[in-house]
């Protein structure tokens, strides 16, 4: 659609006029009309009311006198008028008297209002006009007039109007249409001349002017502006000009720019290759552990990146002032070889002329000749003219210095300095946390070793603790029978010889049982003091284990068609060590009893013995070491670990996981070691190895069983009663004078009572576990109320005891149930 | 209303004061619109307007309706006030009472009516309105003559009463109370009849 702005300014003039002139019209007629609309409807309602009045004063008397038929001729009167529409008479009672039309419809039902006004009502006109007469109330009377009349002069209006304005409007058209052209042709003329300014970039043209309204003002001001125009494009073509020729400087100036941007580009790729290059060694070293192999590292890239002839590097050694090359790489061997430069090699830090390098700095010779040094001379002679020495700084002390040369004089840039000295740095770091690395290495190992030792201790203590706990039972139940057949033993009971000898199987038994609970607890058991140590030789325990076991290593699989072969190898001059035979051969038989085990096809088991030397004094022997190897199934890593603990079998039903318990304990008793290597399918070597230890030179205690004893008052207290009958037979029998009590508090009683009585006892035996009062409290009153008599503790915990350094102070001697005759009277002898 | 008010208070003695106030309002207020209610019915409801009105109350009203009609020379009044004296002759005591009531209390133009009963016909001179009773038929033309010169409208009820001379005589037409009028011996009396109501007059046959 064709917006009003977009549309010639000849039309829209004239449409402006005629629409100005259309809406004048419009209003005057509207306003013409409205007026004559009153005041026509004014006179109506007039006529109306005269009408009412006359028609009233004819109807009184018909009124008064209800006269219908009268009343009916006056309406009909109104015939002539013919926009009367209806009519109608009342009386004062108000009573229909007449209508008309007398036919039609009643026009007024019921009574209107009286008296109203003339009002429009639905296209209509009505009145209601009271009669009086002489001044009294007759009656009413009402008409309707119908608007039609009115109606009638609209349409008249209506027809008029609009001829009127159709006639105006083509006037006004015509004479709009004239008239504009006194406003529009000079912009018309305006507008072509700008155009063919604008087409014709010709700026000399100007436009003519009709008058000095606003138009010839603006035509006056558009010449002006096109005169300006022309001259600033002149101006523009000038400056134009000068542009041109301060372009192609500036383009001059540029490429000198480029050019050197390309250089500065060219060193930042060099920078950037040596970034790369310097991340690339980082990344290399990263993944190396030891000091060695990432200096190898570095020295490798650098080789390989930067072209070096020689770069090494040496650590840096502040007590001598030296530095130890612990990594060399060079191009040409040959030339190495005429500096006598290699791998260990160790240079004094003052011949190098590196001392700077202490302080941290940078050393650069640029040729070799012309220095002074010692070291930098014999670089020139071998061929290298230019060295530079970075050092390795670690928490601001030399760690080391990185030395790199090349063959020809002056051969390192300053960038080449800058990037060594960047990668000292992190080489630094890396060497430095490599040997701090393998320094923690090696205490975590060793931590690992000891925790896994105190481990196994831990747990080899609990079980020992468990097994006398058994051990302290059977003891007890066990004294009774050894002690009393003991005493019947010794005879005087008469017994016949059968009877002697099946006591003498009762007593024997009864031993054996108490030789299994003791073997129970022998893993765990230290050496007993009083147990005697002998001079033995491992080279012969050893061959008389290989002769004793021969049964099971060569005649049992041989008969099943194996062959197992025993090789032995024996230092000859093995010095003796200091030890239990039986406990050692027994180690020895269990160890190549489990060789056996562990080749059911068949293999070789070796023996040997050697002497571990003292590092310092290899003249003085330390250790004694015997050697159990097999070409068995071996173990796994986890077997291994656990094998020494007790009940750990790998052999199912026939092992009682005792065995190997058990050789640890013997070498535990003997302040040895147990070494196993092992691996599946491998075979297994035990190492046992022995301290060589001197003779304690002590002469050996007389036989306890021949000591004189003396008759001594005996005080015993223990609450089982068979034990107390078992104690008192035994010491009668030595000529003692026993009594006899069956707990802590009536034991203290007895003694206090023999105190006040002026006869007390010499000795007091007691038991340590006793209900109320046991025996450590009887003994710590008994101590304090007689400290010079002594008390001796018998309880089946007694072996343990000592061990544990847990004696009571007040005890003098402790005694292990089952007692023995032999023990009881050494004891005795002693007080 | 103290009576009513006493026993509500009776049957509720704890009702607020407020509310006892408006109820005896309301109270009050309905016995008044039921006083005024009886009083305008019993005014509404004449006992004469009950059955269809009788003939001479017709034809009392009539004589009234003359009066609004008839213009009197100036001198048949006093004053400008005086009395319009209807006056009725000869006997006829129902008619006599039907006009009495009929225009007790009227006035027209300022002017009073009035009944008057004539023994005479000297009597009857200075009435305004005479009616004429039928007993008098006989005698018309001595109480016409006698009546010469005096402005008074002659009304009667009886055949030969125009010929006589008499001014108006009513006649029952179709069972309806018509009227004749002798306009020539009105305008001898001095009395000017409005054209309306000679209009409604019946011509003599």
């Amino acid at each position: 659609m064709l917006k009003f702005q977009d549309i010639s300014i000849k039309r829209k003039l004239t449409a402006i006029i005629m629409i100005a002139s259309t809406v004048a019209l419009l209003l005057v007629s509207a306003g013409f009309v409205t007026y004559e609309l009153v005041t026509f409807r004014q006179t109506m309602a007039q006529d109306i009311s005269t009408l009412a009045e006359i028609i009233g004063n004819q109807s009184s008397a018909a009124l008064s006198f209800g006269d219908k038929d009268t009343a009916r001729e006056i309406l009909g009167a109104l015939s002539a008028k013919k926009h009367i529409v209806a009519a109608a008479l009342y009386d004062k009672d108000g009573h229909l008297m007449s209508v008309y039309p007398g036919n039609g419809q009643i026009g007024f039902m019921p009574r209107p209002t009286r008296n109203q006004a003339p009002h429009f009502q639905d296209d209509a006109l009505v009145i209601s006009h009271d009669i009086y007469t002489k001044g009294e109330f007759t009656g009413t009377v009402c008409l309707k007039s119908d608007l039609l009349e009115q109606h009638e002069r609209f349409v008249r209006y209506a027809v008029m109007i609009s001829t009127f304005m159709v006639v105006s409007w083509f006037a006004t058209l015509i004479l709009s249409s004239l008239l504009q052209r006194v406003i529009s042709r000079p912009i018309f003329h305006l507008a072509e001349t700008a155009s063919s300014v604008t087409a014709g970039k010709d700026y000399s043209v100007r436009a003519t002017k009709d008058g000095n309204d606003e138009l010839g003002q603006l035509v006056d001001r558009f010449n002006e502006m096109i005169g300006q125009v022309q001259q600033r494009d002149a101006a523009l073509q000038q400056a134009h000009d000068e542009l041109e020729v301060r372009v192609s400087q500036r383009t001059e100036d540029l490429q000198k720019e480029i050019i050197g941007h390309q250089r500065t580009e060219l060193a930042l790729k060099q920078h950037f290759a040596w970034i790369s290059l310097l991340n690339q060694i980082t990344h290399a070293i990263s993944e190396r552990q030891d000091t060695d192999s990432v200096l190898h590292v570095v020295l490798r890239q650098l080789e390989d990146h930067m072209g070096l002839d020689l770069g090494a590097v040496g650590v840096f050694d502040a007590r001598g002032g030296t530095l130890n090359v612990s990594a060399l790489r060079v191009k040409n061997f040959l030339m190495a070889d005429k500096l006598e430069l290699r791998e260990g090699s160790v240079l004094r830090l003052a011949e190098t002329g590196f001392e700077p390098c202490e302080k941290g700095q940078t050393v650069y010779c640029r040729d070799t000749f012309k220095a002074s040094m010692a070291f930098e001379e014999k670089l020139a002679l071998a061929g290298w003219r230019s060295v530079v020495a970075v050092p390795l700084m670690v928490d601001e002390k030399l760690f080391g210095v990185l030395i790199a040369a090349r063959l020809q004089a002056d051969g390192f840039s300053s960038g080449d300095s800058e990037f060594l000295r960047m990668l000292s740095e992190q080489v630094a770091l890396s060497a430095h946390q490599a040997r701090l690395h393998k320094e923690l290495e090696s205490a975590y190992h060793d931590l690992r070793r000891s925790q896994a030792t105190i481990l196994q201790q831990e747990r080899l203590k609990a079980l020992g603790q468990m097994a006398s706990g058994i051990a302290h039972d059977v003891n007890n139940a066990l004294s009774p029978v050894v002690g009393f057949s003991d005493l019947i033993l010794r005879g005087g009971f008469g017994l016949n010889e059968k009877g002697e000898k099946y006591l003498q199987y009762i007593r024997t038994a009864g031993g054996d049982i108490a030789h299994i609970v003791a073997r129970l607890r022998e893993f765990y058991r230290t050496r007993d003091d009083e147990e005697p140590l002998q001079q033995v030789s491992l080279n012969a325990l050893a061959e008389q284990v290989v002769d004793m076991t021969r049964p099971r290593w060569r005649d049992m699989p041989q008969s099943n068609g194996i062959t197992i072969e025993v090789q032995t190898e024996f230092m000859a001059d093995a010095p003796p060590l200091l030890g239990i035979e039986s406990e050692i051969r027994e180690a020895l038989t269990n160890l190549v009893l489990n060789a056996v085990d562990a080749m059911p096809d068949g293999g070789r088991i070796g023996l040997r013995t050697r002497v571990d030397h003292d590092r310092k004094n290899l003249k003085h022997p330390k250790h004694v070491v015997v050697a159990i190897c097999d070409s068995g199934i071996g173990m796994s890593e986890e077997t291994r670990k656990r094998c020494l603990e007790p009940f750990f079998s790998t052999k199912g039903k026939r092992g009682t996981g005792l065995g190997l318990a058990m050789v640890y304990g013997v070498m535990e008793r003997h302040e040895g070691s147990i070494e196993i290597e092992s691996a599946p399918g491998k075979g297994t070597t035990f190492f046992l190895r022995f301290p060589v230890r001197k003779k304690p030179s002590s002469a050996d205690a007389e036989d306890a069983s021949d000591a004189e004893v003396k008759p001594l008052s005996i005080l015993c207290i223990d609450d089982e009663p068979l034990m107390r009958e078992l104690l008192k037979e035994m010491l009668e029998r030595d000529g003692h004078q026993v009594e006899l009590s069956d707990g802590g508090h009536s034991g203290l009683d007895e003694f206090r009572l023999a105190n006040e009585r002026q006869q007390p006892f010499d000795v007091v035996i007691t038991d340590l576990g006793m209900p109320y009062l046991d025996g450590k409290q009887v003994a710590k009153a008994i101590k304090l109320e007689s400290p010079g008599t002594p008390v001796v503790m018998l309880t089946g915990w007694g072996a343990f005891m000592k061990e544990d350094g847990d004696a009571p102070a007040q005890v003098d001697s402790i005694l292990s149930k089952p007692p023995r005759f032999k023990e009881l009277r050494e004891v005795l002898s002693r007080f | 209303m103290e009576g009513l008010l006493a026993v509500q208070s009776g049957t509720k003695p704890a009702m607020p004061g407020k509310i006892k106030l408006v109820f005896k309002k309301t109270a009050a207020m309905a016995a008044r619109f039921i006083l005024c209610g009886l009083i305008l019915l019993s005014g509404f409801r004449g006992p004469a307007q009950d059955a269809a009105p009788t003939e001479y109350q017709i034809k009392a009203a009539f004589l009234y309706n003359f009066a609004k009609f008839v213009e009197w020379p100036a001198e048949a009044f006093a004053t400008p006030t005086s009395p319009i004296v209807i006056g009725v002759l000869g006997n006829n005591v129902v008619f006599e009472n039907d006009l009495r009531q009929t225009i007790n209390q009227k006035v027209l133009n300022n002017r009073p009516l009035q009944f008057k009963k004539c023994d005479s016909v000297m009597a009857a001179t200075n009435c305004h309105i005479l009616f004429i009773s039928a007993s008098e038929k006989a005698g018309f033309p001595k109480i016409l003559e006698g009546l010469r010169g005096s402005n008074v409208l002659t009304v009667s009820e009886t055949g030969q009463f125009i010929e006589a001379g008499g001014m108006i005589n009513f006649v029952l037409e179709e069972n309806k109370i018509r009227f004749q009028i002798n306009d020539e011996a009105a305008k001898k009396a001095g009395l000017k009849i409005s054209s309306k109501l000679l209009r409604l007059a019946i011509h003599p046959p």
